[in-house]
């Protein structure tokens, strides 16, 4: 319940869904972005794991709500229930595995089945400080993410390398998109692929809009 | 070719190219034939490769297929090993040929087309090479002296040129003699000798192969030969039950009475007990009577059918058609009683009928809830006929005997009251009533449960009465009750289950111990175990057991009130159990209670988890103390923490804001039973006052329902069993979260079941 203390405190709640095959990272990604902890033999995720953050945008807080799972089986019982209302999702792949590439089209098909059209979505290849190690071209992961809409950033939860910028990012656009700056076109047109305007539709859309006030403690 | 020492031309040189010449066409002889035997030799091999291959196809296509269950019932997957071990004798065996080919026929087919051909090729350019050599010497000597010197010389040319050619020729017949010579000794040997060791290595490979198959080959030889055992003992086993059945029915037959025309009654004095005592021995889909009856087609010929007729012991009657071959010519002889009403019959056609003869045994289900059974047959004066009449149909059906009929009647009679009785109230039944009769559509997590329960079943039974008291009905003493009431925790019979039901379930739920699978869950047996019939009386039927102690008949109201036995008819019964719980007569009042004294009592034995003593309150308290709060036992403002004047409502209710949460994880203002029940651990507490209809939402002072503390305190089996039972996870707490918020506060939910239980309501 310590968990976390003033951060009841938010003008936004964004729910983000961390997909991806089992190993890829997603729980370090998690603990990085949190905690700021990263945990070099970490188990598999048992059951749902959620952690929160909040970060600020344009002098407004977003709280963060992530949504954690195994990646080892899909289509289970809890698949509906762990998309549900999930405005982001970050789609983890292995740099070093080519495997966990391939399977990220398998995971879009799943992610959007189960949200709205207009969930903001990125790719992200972990462990990029697997250098040597490397299995996926940078370029053969941009160009895919291009095609299918993506936002696209190469992290190392190991490192800390882009981190923080793939969430922050995520939450940014949902955001933008949320509050319509993106529609005149003073957000940021490079941060979105081919210059698509992503609308995540109604705001009633989304989880949960909470203004200031209602809940203070 | 030590013999050609002398190359000169000479008669012995000459002889000596004879004799070889002599032996090269006897070795082209002996050549062709061996290239016969040799081409003869290839084409069986080729074709036993073929043949191999070709049995290895057919094996393979008999039964070697995984998924057919043709082919597993013939076991296929041996097969396929022993297919894929042929396949490789037959690649062998081809190889094998195609070594013959090439080591042997090819070489043999060179030596005969290049080396014998050459020799005799070298033989034709020497006769030739002779024959001018002799004419150019014959001219050459027959010159005269006076020829003119250039044409001497001219002759001399000739006769020099065709000499060197003569010697040319002959060189080169001796030449590719001796190649021969020398090629013969080699050669064949060679050849031949690498057939042998390709047979060798041929053998041998095939030798490895089937010898690593060979402990795999004897193990499924004596599988079959255990099989063959098997089924030989299954069809003695068979062949007995035949007999068994022969003699039984032979039997049954002797048995048979006169039909009992005027029988509407005669079912009733058959008890109920005929099927429960079938159903009791296990809880498996166990057939309580099958068997043919004819049955009156809907149909506009209406004529009469013979039907495989089942009734199971959930209640389900279902019946087979024969397929296939028209059966029996009974029908013709019914179906010209009943052409002539045909009309009548018109409104009944049913889909069931039109839906048949397809190949496999088709099934119809009937559902006997809704249905009566009628012993006579509508407007027919037929012997030995019954109607089972359902609102979608009325089937018209006819045993084979009087005794069959009554047999039937009674049966199907007892199972439509067990399927009532089971069915009302159930809050989650078994769907074996839409399933069909093999429970196809179950799914196999459901089958799963439904098997572990049916091992669970004659457990059940024997537990619930084992437990003191429980070996009679409640109320009229009737012996092996195998009705219960899951509130009241007491075993009664069938009669008085009858009753029990009509009080309601706001007093008692009704369930069977053998039919109703689903309920006998551990903590139900564990909150049964612990009251049981004799102690249930001792707090229901109180004053009874006083007044047999002080036998002196001074209260007149008891007087009146006596408990029925069995025997006893059922209205007495009836009068006896409405009042017994629905007026609380015979219940021994405590004198001077007031629902404060009686919350705090029960509060206590709530929190010292006395199952016995909560359920004699709960019993004998005048109003309702099962939604007691903690407020009620004690004054809050002594209790909970100062509020601050200024403090803003909402805060007070936070449960974050709240002192006794953070330092004991426990503030009991707002708390009811339920609340403490889920902090205390015990499944049975939680279980009775569930069934005593504790509000499973309340919520406390801080807006927390027994859901929220259980997922604070982490205890996730009862999170699930107050989920299963109608807990709402979406009432939100005075700091406006959801159950399912504060699981995700705490970081994870480990458990998925409880996760999507959790979030499926959000």
């Amino acid at each position: 319940m310590g968990a976390y203390k003033s951060d009841d405190d938010y003008d936004y709640l964004f729910k983000l869904v961390l997909i991806g095959d089992s190993g890829v990272g997603k729980s370090n990604l998690l603990s990085r972005f949190t905690r700021n902890e990263f945990s070099i033999e970490s188990k598999s995720t048992i059951g749902v794991e959620f952690a929160t953050r909040s970060v600020h945008v344009d002098e407004k807080t977003i709280k963060a709500q992530l949504w954690d799972t195994a990646g080892q089986e899909r289509y289970r019982a809890i698949t509906s229930a762990y998309y549900r209302g999930a405005v982001g999702a970050l789609l983890v792949y292995d740099i070093t595995r080519h495997v966990t590439f391939e399977n990220v089209e398998r995971w879009l098909k799943e992610l959007r089945d189960h949200t709205d059209a207009n969930v903001v979505i990125m790719l992200v290849g972990n462990k990029a400080d697997l250098r040597h190690l490397r299995a996926v071209p940078t370029e053969e992961a941009r160009s895919f993410s291009e095609r299918e809409n993506m936002f696209f950033m190469e992290t190392s939860a190991l490192d800390a390398t882009n981190v923080e910028q793939a969430f922050t990012h995520v939450l940014t656009q949902i955001y933008r998109v949320m509050s319509r700056k993106a529609l005149d076109g003073t957000g940021d047109p490079t941060s979105l692929p081919k210059g698509q305007t992503i609308d995540i539709g109604n705001k009633d859309d989304v989880t949960a809009v909470k203004s200031s006030g209602c809940c203070s403690g | 070719m030590a013999a050609f020492i002398n190359l000169e031309d000479s008669p012995m040189f000459q002889k000596q190219v004879f004799s070889l010449e002599g032996t090269t066409d006897e070795l082209k002889d002996r050549c062709q034939k061996l290239y016969k035997g040799v081409k003869k030799f290839m084409g069986v091999l080729g074709e036993a490769s073929t043949g191999v291959s070709a049995f290895a196809d057919s094996l393979e296509e008999f039964g070697a297929g995984h998924d057919d269950p043709v082919s597993v019932s013939i076991g296929g997957p041996v097969l396929s090993k022993f297919v894929k071990t042929l396949r490789e004798l037959s690649s062998y065996k081809e190889f094998l040929r195609s070594q013959v080919e090439h080591v042997l026929l090819e070489r043999l087919t060179n030596f005969m087309t290049v080396d014998l051909q050459e020799a005799k090729e070298s033989r034709r350019r020497f006769d030739k090479a002779v024959h001018s050599y002799d004419q150019a010497r014959e001219k050459f000597v027959s010159l005269k002296k006076n020829t003119r010197g250039d044409i001497v010389a001219e002759l001399e040319e000739d006769l020099e040129n065709s000499k060197s050619a003569f010697e040319k020729s002959r060189f080169n017949l001796v030449n590719s003699l001796m190649t021969i010579e020398a090629k013969k000794k080699y050669q064949f040997l060679e050849s031949i000798s690498a057939i042998m060791d390709s047979h060798l290595r041929y053998f041998k490979l095939g030798y490895d192969l089937l010898s690593q198959l060979e402990p795999y080959i004897h193990h499924v030889l004596s599988d079959a030969q255990q099989s063959k055992e098997e089924s030989k003992i299954e069809q003695d086993r068979f062949a007995r039950r035949i007999q068994e059945f022969r003699t039984q029915s032979e039997l049954d037959s002797q048995q048979v009475e006169p039909s009992n025309v005027d029988g509407n009654h005669v079912y009733r004095t058959i008890p109920y007990k005929n099927v429960e005592a079938t159903s009791l021995s296990t809880l498996d889909k166990e057939v309580i009577k099958q068997g043919y009856l004819l049955k009156r087609s809907a149909s506009l010929r209406a004529d009469w059918k013979r039907r495989f007729f089942v009734l199971d012991n959930h209640g389900s009657l279902y019946y087979y058609r024969n397929t296939g071959n028209k059966s029996a010519g009974s029908q013709h002889y019914y179906s010209g009683l009943g052409e002539h009403k045909s009309g009548v019959f018109r409104r009944f056609r049913s889909r069931h009928v039109r839906s048949a003869s397809q190949g496999s045994l088709d099934c119809n289900l009937i559902d006997l809830r809704t249905s009566l059974i009628k012993l006579d047959a509508e407007d027919t004066d037929l012997r030995l006929c019954f109607r089972i009449i359902s609102p979608q149909k009325t089937y018209t059906l006819q045993a084979e005997n009087g005794a069959d009929r009554m047999d039937w009647v009674n049966k199907l009679t007892a199972a439509i009251a067990t399927r009532l009785n089971s069915h009302f109230l159930q809050q989650s039944p078994i769907n074996y009533a839409s399933s069909g009769p093999a429970g196809e559509e179950l799914s196999l997590d459901q089958k799963q449960d439904y098997n572990r329960r049916l091992n669970m079943g004659d457990d059940v039974l024997a537990i619930l009465r084992g437990i003191p008291g429980n070996d009679a009905c409640a109320e009229c003493n009737a012996s092996d009750p195998d009705w219960a009431s899951l509130n009241l925790g007491v075993l009664m019979c069938i009669e008085c289950s009858g009753v029990h039901r009509n009080l309601g379930v706001h007093i008692s739920k009704v369930r069977s111990l053998t039919l109703d699978v689903k309920v006998w869950e551990p903590t139900i047996l564990d909150l049964f175990r612990n009251l049981g019939n004799a102690y249930c009386n001792g707090v229901w039927e109180g004053l009874l057991q006083l007044d047999d102690d002080c036998d002196n008949g001074s209260n007149n109201k008891l007087a009146v009130i006596t408990k029925p036995s069995s025997k006893d008819s059922f209205s007495l019964k009836e009068e006896y159990i409405q009042a017994k719980y629905m007026e609380k007569a015979l219940v021994v009042k405590d004198e001077v209670e007031t629902k404060l004294t009686a919350s705090s009592i029960i509060w206590e034995a709530v929190q010292s988890k006395n199952i016995r003593e909560i359920y004699r309150l709960i019993v004998t308290a005048d109003a309702n103390i099962i939604n007691t709060k903690f407020d009620d036992i004690t004054a809050v403002d002594a209790y909970h923490h100062h509020v601050d004047e200024q403090d803003e409502v909402k805060k007070r209710h936070d449960p974050n804001a709240c002192q006794r949460i953070k330092d004991s994880r426990n503030c009991l203002q707002g708390c009811s039973l339920l609340h403490v029940a889920c902090q205390s651990g015990d499944p049975v507490l939680l279980e009775l006052l569930l069934q005593f209809g504790a509000d499973i939402n309340m919520r406390d002072y801080h807006g927390r329902t027994p859901l929220h503390h259980c997922i604070a305190s982490g205890n996730n089996a009862f999170a699930k069993v107050l989920l299963r039972r109608g807990a709402r996870p979406s009432i939100e707490d005075g700091g406006g979260l959801s159950v399912l918020e504060r699981a995700m506060e705490m970081g994870a939910i480990a458990d998925e079941e409880l996760f999507v239980l959790l979030a499926e309501c959000h």
